[in-house]
This record gives C-alpha cells, structure tokens and sequence, in this order.
C-alpha cells in the first residue's frame, strides 16, 4: 500500500516538473508586473510542493535518500524558496534561484528504474553539470548584453540631451526655450518623463504619454519593473526612460538557453536510456 | 523471433524520441515567434517619437559621450537599483 502511494506521489511530483518547468518558459511572455507576479505565486506553490516531496522522501527513503543524488538534485530546485522568503530584494536574483528548478527534469532517470545505482547517479552528474554549465553560459551572456545595451543607451540618451539643451539655448531671443527643448528632447525614443529645474527652482515636468502626474505613474507602477527604468541626469535635467526593450532581449537570451538545456536533457536521457537497456 | 520483436521495439524507441527531440524544436521556433509578438508589445510600452507632438530633429553637432561618463551613469544606474 505504502508502495503504491509512493508511486503515485511520484507520478504527481513529474507533473508538478513539467508544470514548473512550463511556468519557468510563460515567464518570457508576460510583460506586466501583476502578471508576471502572479506566476510568482504559482511557482511558491510548486517550491512547497517540492520541499514537502523531500520531507515525504526523507520520512520514507530515509539514510538512503540522503546518499542518492537525487537528494542534491531536490535541495538544488528548492533553493529559490529563499527569493519567496524576500531574502533577495531584487528580482532578477529570484528569477536566477528559479533557474535551478529545471535540474528537477533529472528526476524522471526514475523511469528507467531498471539501471544500477552507478549508472543513475552518472546520468544525475552529467545531467546536473551539464545544465549547470548551459544555465550559467546563458545567464553570464545574458547579463553581459543587457550592460553593453544599457551603456549604449546610456550614451544614446546623453548625446541626445546635450544636444536638447543647445538647441533650446541657441534661440534667437538668448532665452532658454522650452520649445527647442521639447522638440528635440522627443527624439529620445524611450522617453517617458523629462524634469526641468529652473534657475528659479521652479520645476517644469513633461511625459510622453500625456497623462496626468498620478495616472502616469500608474501606468509606470501597472507596466515596468524597476530594473525597466532609468534615471538620467544631465545639468538640471532629470528624464526617465524605458529600458525594458533591452530586458526583453537579455531576458530572450536566457529563455534560449533554457530551451537548450531542456534538449539537451532530452538527448543525455535518450543516450541513458538506450544504455540501460543495452545492458539488460 | 525475440531477437526481431527487440529490434522493431528499439526502432519504435527511436522514432519516439525522435518525435520529442522535433516537437521540442518545434515549440522553440513557435515560442520563439510569440517572442517577437512580446517585443512589440514591450515597445508600445513608450510612445514612439513618431507620434509625439515633436518636429524632425534639428541637426546639430553631435557631441560624443566620452567612455568614463558612460561608465559613470551605468554606476549611477546600478545604484539605483540597489537602493
């Protein structure tokens, strides 16, 4: 009895796998913050789920579950538990805890029960190295392109308010105008706010979306991360501008190489599989 | 006998994994497409500066940033976001 509510817990944690791992891939396609933090709540689910499978396998398996791999394997995918529990105020240190969840896919080596130990751990090791190294690959790159786009853009947007603030001072009556300024501030093309402090402390505030002070930050607060924006400051002048283009991009360099490592995963399996049944 | 029911079971083994390594890069190069579809969307986040109420640019100089200054604002940023 004891047996086969094994088996089916077993059989229900492979689909909770799959499931986080397809979590882990809808990520990439959510664009809101509500959304994407409700696939947060989801994946705290799983990660309970997961650290409850290890209890139960600890209670049942005991001193032999401690020495298999598959015990590094559970407390590796649990790890981002420490992001729900706010450890980690950033989100993208959340997002590469998460990242490790899809060592979990290994776990279903227990379809070929057949193997010796020594080959289900062999297979564990290269598995878990091998998406160690894709995921890593995946996020330094990742991580390298998103500080090159940002310096660019960084680069992008100074050229572009230096030459805002020459056109505006460059009119005709020697006055500073605002006209110039706006007209030429607007090729800035993620723009969304610009904060002018005059000599008299007075502060003149344009955005782009032409929405009132509160409703615009609404909007910024409903559609952008903090790491989406960016504050520059050049002279007395404040903007903000969008960068969750250049996220997106970085973000679709880590969805690639999740991809990978799942066919990688699938190939090392088939290779495992074909050689356990070579020896039978 | 076996050795041909083996046989025929190992093939039918390999086309199915087959299968999944190709359903695999299947959904990759559909997901991929929605992808783009996301990009656009990030986009339309911002107001293109072709539909703001601006004129064409008026050229001026350009005025290079230099490599420290860029380096300066990218501090500035990670500032920011660890604060």
């Amino acid at each position: 009895m004891k047996k086969i509510l094994f088996s089916i817990w077993n059989f229900i944690i492979s689909i909770v796998v799959i499931l986080a791992v397809i979590l882990m891939l809808r990520y990439y396609f959510e664009v809101t913050p509500a959304k994407i933090q409700m696939l947060e709540k989801y994946q705290l689910f799983i990660t309970i789920l997961f650290i409850f499978d290890v209890i139960i396998r600890l209670s049942v398996l005991k001193i032999e579950y401690l020495k298999s791999s598959d015990f590094v394997i559970d407390i590796i995918s649990c790890i981002d538990i420490i992001s729900a529990l706010k450890i980690f105020r950033i989100f993208r240190f959340a997002r590469i805890l998460r990242f490790l969840r899809i060592v979990r896919i290994l776990k279903f080596s227990r379809i070929f029960e057949q193997a010796t130990p020594k080959i289900r751990n062999t297979f564990n090791f290269t598995g878990l190295a091998g998406l160690i190294v894709i995921i890593s690959l995946g996020l330094y790159t990742s991580k390298f392109i998103r500080e090159r786009l940002i310096k660019s853009e960084i680069n992008y947007t100074y050229t572009l308010l230096k030459i805002s603030l020459n056109n505006a001072n460059a009119s005709t009556d020697s006055e500073f105008s605002y006209e110039n300024f706006i007209m030429s501030i607007n090729n800035i093309k993620n723009l969304l706010k610009v904060e002018k402090t005059d000599d008299d402390g007075r502060i003149i505030q344009y955005n782009t979306l032409n929405l009132a002070t509160a409703d615009f930050d609404k909007y910024l607060n409903d559609n952008f991360f903090q790491d989406d924006l960016l504050n520059i400051e050049y002279q007395n002048i404040k903007t903000l501008i969008s960068i969750k283009n250049l996220n997106h991009i970085a973000n679709r360099i880590e969805f690639y190489s999740l991809m990978f490592a799942i066919f990688y995963y699938v190939i090392l399996f088939a290779i495992f599989y074909f050689l356990c049944n070579d020896e039978k | 006998m076996g050795y041909k029911r083996n046989k025929t079971k190992k093939v039918m083994e390999i086309i199915i994994f087959l299968i999944i390594a190709c359903a695999i890069g299947f959904s990759f190069f559909s997901m991929d497409e929605s992808l783009d579809v996301v990009e656009e969307k990030v986009n339309k986040l911002t107001v293109s500066t072709d539909n703001r109420p601006s004129v064409a640019a008026l050229k001026k100089s350009i005025e290079k940033m230099s490599a420290d200054e860029a380096e300066d604002a990218y501090l500035k940023y990670q500032q920011q976001l660890s604060r």
